[in-house]
């Protein structure tokens, strides 16, 4: 199973990740669209908020709408099922859910394409092997 | 067709607080594409070149353009134009970071600030319009307090900015407006803020930005990334350099060419070069590398000053051209104290290079007695003089004492002082010089003398001189490769490219970037001579301006000889002449720099 990995002294804060997520999702561009995103704050380092594919993720519980499930590993949400009410959202402890209206959207790994780390210029995100003993 | 744009126009008035919304029509992007396109079309249109740049007639214009908040690599920049306090021409100038996707993405293309306010005011841009608001308690603050104060004011922590210091409330010259740490530094843009009391504007973004055929464009988008990245994987490449060390690390290179400019532009050769470059700064304080919006080559670096005299004080640069103005070209060898004034000039909103540059110059008026030490209430400000040179340098940004006289630039200051100081007063038509030596390399020299906004590397074959692709001092030919590089450098800025993105995209690339996110079917030759038409425009409105041949001319120093490692070198008048001419023949314009009728219909400018 493979996971994002973030360096964050890594990260210059081009935002690339969410562009081409945002690009991936939607066939357009908006980093506030994005189901990952890095914190900027000034010239601090900067940090990023992204999903962990959690071994029993807090967010399938929360689900009253049978919304997601996890395929492969990877936590996805059925977005003909999902009524963008936000108890996922609220139950992840990475914040790394996202609402629009209607709707909440997460990483789901490009279908194992992760196209965030392909365009990541300094390898801050890099995609690596889950380690077995790791539950999130 | 025209996804990629907004198609709207902001037009604020701080005079009457009305805010017009504007729809930009085919015509207008079809013939002038976006950025700097917009930009010098309606200042030329709207404001009457010959007014007082400060006065209440000049207006400021913003733009993007069509490729900015998309994910091609380095288009982050927003494009600045107005009339210049410092050259009183037309000035198109340009700043990094997040704020042109975060234009883009309020939803315009294009925002004109026409009036002037009673007191100090801030605009409020987003998706529905603009809103200005009276700031009194942000009178003299410096940028960083002023963005911080409206993200709280506006409840958003996102926000895009710009913003002046007290330097353009006090209307130096040479003000910059800042967006955080990235500057709209070139030709005095802060003072026109100040002059309309504009104390800043904030873009709080958030809109969807398409492009024409996103699966094709994606692959253009990959071809050109494929470029950078072969560049930063490279050993022997600037931009391989600058992303890993920043761009200062190009100057033990320029320093051996004996192209530094060094003491006021009196040597080529700076012998403390290394105790100030790019590696310096790593070496010894820790420092990571940041990047513009979307941008492959992040170039930037954070250094953290965690011991020394600036115990604390973290500054993103200072860049190349900095270790040059407040570095070599004023003898400081102490890194530290140049991070301090790269600070100082972004606390106050000053351009790093005019104002470093025009302390070079009144150190050299010191010297000669031209200042004296009741001038400057005792303060020391020798070539060399560290400690002086920050105290100066913040009296600039107050216009106290000696800034009053400093702040309006060393044109101004040599025309009041005389005693032949306008010989070594660095500057053409009133903008001070970039870091580099017209002594060394013909390209500049012709490239200072003839840029609408002064004395720019903006667009010098640069690269190329320096490289050893062209000879560095060789005259015949040059004004060729001068023009070419000037439109094409225009014409890019129409897409408000990063200058950068030129050493390693092929022309044809932005051309492809730019039909694929609009719809536009442009060849390179019609892209080029968009950049060639901007090009006259502008020349146009500086002739208009009173601007007249004399101002193609660069100061006698450039024509003194210039000491070597063996020898000296020296450029002859009559090659900078011939240079000049053969320049005027190949633009299609008369002895006296004026272009022909013919030309100008060649162009199709009435």
């Amino acid at each position: 199973m493979k996971i994002l990995k973030y360096n964050p002294q890594k990260c210059t804060g081009c935002l690339s990740c969410q562009l081409a997520c945002s690009f991936q999702r939607l066939q357009l561009y908006n980093p506030e669209r994005a189901a990952l995103r890095v914190k900027v704050k000034g010239l601090n380092v900067p940090s990023l908020t992204y999903c962990r594919h959690c071994i029993n993720p807090l967010c399938i519980k929360a689900c009253k709408f049978g919304a997601m499930k996890i395929i492969n590993g990877v936590v996805e949400i059925d977005q003909d099922k999902c009524t963008g009410c936000g108890l996922c959202a609220e139950k992840c402890p990475f914040n790394a859910i996202f609402l629009e209206v209607g709707l909440a959207y997460k990483c789901d790994q490009c279908k194992g394409e992760f196209k965030c780390a392909q365009v990541c210029s300094t390898k801050a995100i890099t995609v690596v092997e889950r380690k077995k003993e790791s539950d999130e | 067709m025209y996804e990629c744009y907004n198609k709207k126009l902001l037009r604020i008035n701080l005079s009457t607080f009305k805010v017009k919304e504007e729809i930009i029509k085919d015509e207008m992007i079809d013939k002038f594409i976006g950025g700097m396109g917009f930009g010098v079309k309606l200042l030329t249109d709207e404001v009457d070149p010959i007014i007082d740049s400060l006065s209440i007639g000049n207006k400021i214009i913003i733009s993007v353009g069509p490729l900015n908040g998309t994910a091609a690599p380095l288009f982050a920049q927003t494009c600045m134009v107005t009339k210049s306090p410092l050259t009183n021409g037309i000035l198109n100038c340009y700043a990094g970071g997040y704020l042109g996707y975060k234009i883009k993405s309020s939803g315009y293309d294009c925002i004109v600030i026409e009036g002037k306010a009673p007191e100090l005011v801030y605009i409020t841009i987003d998706q529905k319009g603009a809103k200005i608001k009276e700031c009194p308690n942000l009178v003299r603050k410096n940028t960083l307090q002023t963005e911080e104060f409206i993200k709280k004011e506006e409840n958003d922590e996102n926000l895009g900015f710009m913003s002046i210091g007290a330097g353009g409330e006090n209307l130096v010259r040479f003000a910059s407006v800042m967006s955080s740490t990235r500057a709209f530094g070139r030709g005095g843009a802060g003072a026109i803020f100040g002059s309309k009391h504009l104390k800043a504007i904030s873009f709080s973004g958030g809109k969807d930005i398409y492009v024409n055929q996103p699966l094709e464009f994606d692959k253009v988008v990959k071809e050109a990334y494929s470029y950078f990245e072969k560049a930063i994987s490279s050993e022997y490449n600037l931009l391989s350099m600058f992303s890993k060390y920043g761009t200062g690390s190009g100057m033990a290179l320029i320093n051996e060419k004996y192209a530094l400019a060094t003491k006021n532009h009196q040597l080529g050769n700076f012998e403390k070069a290394s105790k100030i470059d790019g590696f310096a700064y790593i070496k010894k304080f820790p420092s990571r590398q940041v990047a513009c919006f979307g941008c492959p080559v992040h170039c930037g670096q954070v250094h953290k000053f965690e011991t020394g005299k600036f115990k604390g004080m973290v500054t993103r640069g200072p860049e190349y051209e900095t270790t040059y103005s407040f570095g070599s070209d004023c003898l400081i060898d102490d890194l530290e104290v140049i991070a301090k004034a790269h600070q100082i000039c972004e606390e106050y909103g000053m351009d790093t290079l005019s104002a470093g540059c025009t302390m070079a110059f009144a150190m050299e008026c010191y010297e000669k007695g031209l200042i004296k030490k009741e001038d400057t209430e005792g303060i020391e400000l020798n070539f060399g003089e560290g400690e002086g040179m920050l105290k100066v340098l913040e009296k600039i940004g107050r216009r106290e004492g000696i800034g009053e006289l400093l702040a309006e630039g060393s044109k101004r200051i040599a025309a009041k002082l005389g005693g032949g100081s306008e010989g070594f007063a660095m500057n053409v038509k009133g903008l001070e010089f970039a870091a580099w030596m017209p002594q060394r390399m013909s390209g500049i020299a012709l490239t200072f003398a003839t840029s609408n906004r002064g004395a720019c590397h903006k667009r010098a074959p640069i690269g190329p001189e320096l490289m050893g692709q062209i000879p560095m001092g060789k005259v015949k030919g040059r004004a060729e490769v001068v023009k070419n590089i000037q439109d094409t450098v225009n014409a890019i800025f129409t897409l408000v490219a990063c200058r950068f993105s030129e050493f390693e995209l092929p022309k044809e690339m932005f051309v492809k970037l730019l039909n694929s996110a609009s719809g536009l079917n442009y060849n390179l030759e019609e892209f080029i001579k968009v950049g060639e038409k901007l090009w006259n425009l502008e020349r146009l409105f500086n002739l208009g301006a009173g601007l007249t041949k004399k101002d193609d001319q660069l100061p006698a120093r450039c024509f003194d000889p210039l000491p070597l490692k063996d020898g000296e070198t020296r450029m002859k008048r009559e090659d900078f002449e011939y240079m000049l001419k053969d320049y005027y023949k190949l633009r299609g314009w008369d002895e006296n720099g004026i272009p022909t009728k013919a030309k100008l219909k060649l162009l199709e400018i009435d």
